[in-house]
């Protein structure tokens, strides 16, 4: 440790203690936090993200079958809990720093997203890739028993929809036949 | 009238802009702090002829940490109406640009300091790193010469 800062003071009798910045790229310690950016390839928009920030940088607008995910770094706070908990990894804390600009509303990444419909009523409640990756995640624990088609039966209902007691009886059945498949 | 005068004080002003820095309130410091580092020999802002001044009336850059305060208010817009024209602000990290985990609707918070006054650029970071800082303040000097161009 005392070592550690003697090198430190010997330093600047040898050479210039000030970082030639412009000339040089700068130096980023382990484990640096800059600003967020999105992979829109392995994102599957299922919004983990947004809840966990705890400044509200990143946005969710549902429009037209479309769900937007933004993060706005001028509202970011740089504690890569985002990144914590994404299930893929798909949102990351760049080794960047942000570039300054005149327009606050340039420090934004986005991803974009085509949503489902209820199969019942209709109403668009989750993105094509998270329905995809939660059918890969069950065929993955459960193996090959179970058909896609009717994973998807019952993955293509909405929240309100499933909790609606006329339509229990018959999604007990759909489950209780995949649970059973699953038994075998 | 004044051609070569005006000339002079242009190239000056261009060469060596005088920055102030004012820390608006709400903040964590950690911009402050920054800022403070930027200044310091290690990333030495002064071989740019960025100096610091010692008061608002002898300065062309305002630099502006964190957000306003309903406290600050008052001596926000006084401190700008105290810069000479033609000048720029440089609103430094999250706080200033958007009001970052402290939200807008807090209660001893009056908003972001772009609802104040007018700001050229924005550094973002919580807190920036000192090179974005530098890099924000030589954006600002671009915007100088061009009001300086305009007035
Ligand atoms: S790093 Fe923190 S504040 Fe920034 S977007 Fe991620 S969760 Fe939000
Ligand atoms: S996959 Fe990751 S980045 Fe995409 S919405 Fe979910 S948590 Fe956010
Ligand atoms: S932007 Fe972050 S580091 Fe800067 S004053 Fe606000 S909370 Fe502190």
């Amino acid at each position: 440790m005392k070592v550690n800062i003697l090198k430190e003071a010997v330093k600047y009798f040898v050479k210039p203690a000030t970082v030639p910045f412009p000339a040089v790229q700068p130096h980023f310690p382990k484990k640096f936090r800059g600003p967020p950016r999105y992979d829109p390839e392995t994102c599957i928009g299922c919004e983990a993200c947004a809840r966990v920030c705890p400044s509200d940088a990143i946005t969710v607008t549902i429009k037209d079958g479309k769900k937007i995910l933004e993060v706005w770094f001028g509202k970011c706070t740089f504690c890569a809990r985002c990144e914590e908990a994404c299930p893929v990894g798909s949102i990351k804390l760049m080794e960047i720093y942000g570039m300054p600009s005149p327009n606050k509303f340039d420090f934004v990444s986005r991803v974009e997203h085509d949503m489902v419909k209820c199969r019942i009523c209709g109403k668009y409640f989750a993105t094509v890739k998270h329905v995809e990756w939660i059918i890969k995640n069950i065929r993955e624990k459960i193996g090959e028993t179970v058909s896609i088609s009717e994973l998807k039966n019952y993955l293509m209902i909405c929240p309100e929809c499933r909790h609606k007691v006329e339509n229990i009886p018959s999604l007990k059945k759909l489950l209780m036949r995949v649970l059973v498949k699953e038994v075998k | 009238m004044c051609g070569l005068l005006c000339k002079l004080a242009a190239w000056a002003r261009k060469k060596s802009p005088w920055i102030f820095h004012l820390p608006a309130g709400g903040l964590c410091n950690g911009c402050d702090i920054e800022i403070v580092a930027a200044l310091t020999p290690r990333y030495d802002v002064e071989r740019f002829g960025i100096l610091l001044a010692p008061s608002p009336r002898h300065a062309d850059i305002l630099v502006v940490a964190g957000q306003v305060t309903k406290h600050t208010r008052e001596r926000l817009l006084r401190v700008y109406q105290q810069v000479p024209e033609p000048k720029v602000v440089v609103a430094v990290g999250s706080c200033a640009i958007s009001g970052n985990v402290f939200g807008t609707e807090n209660y001893p918070l009056a908003g972001t300091v772009d609802q104040f006054i007018p700001v050229d650029v924005y550094v973002p970071g919580c807190p920036p790193k000192p090179e974005a800082i530098i890099l924000g303040i030589v954006e600002a000097i671009k915007k100088l010469e061009e009001k300086t161009r305009k007035s």
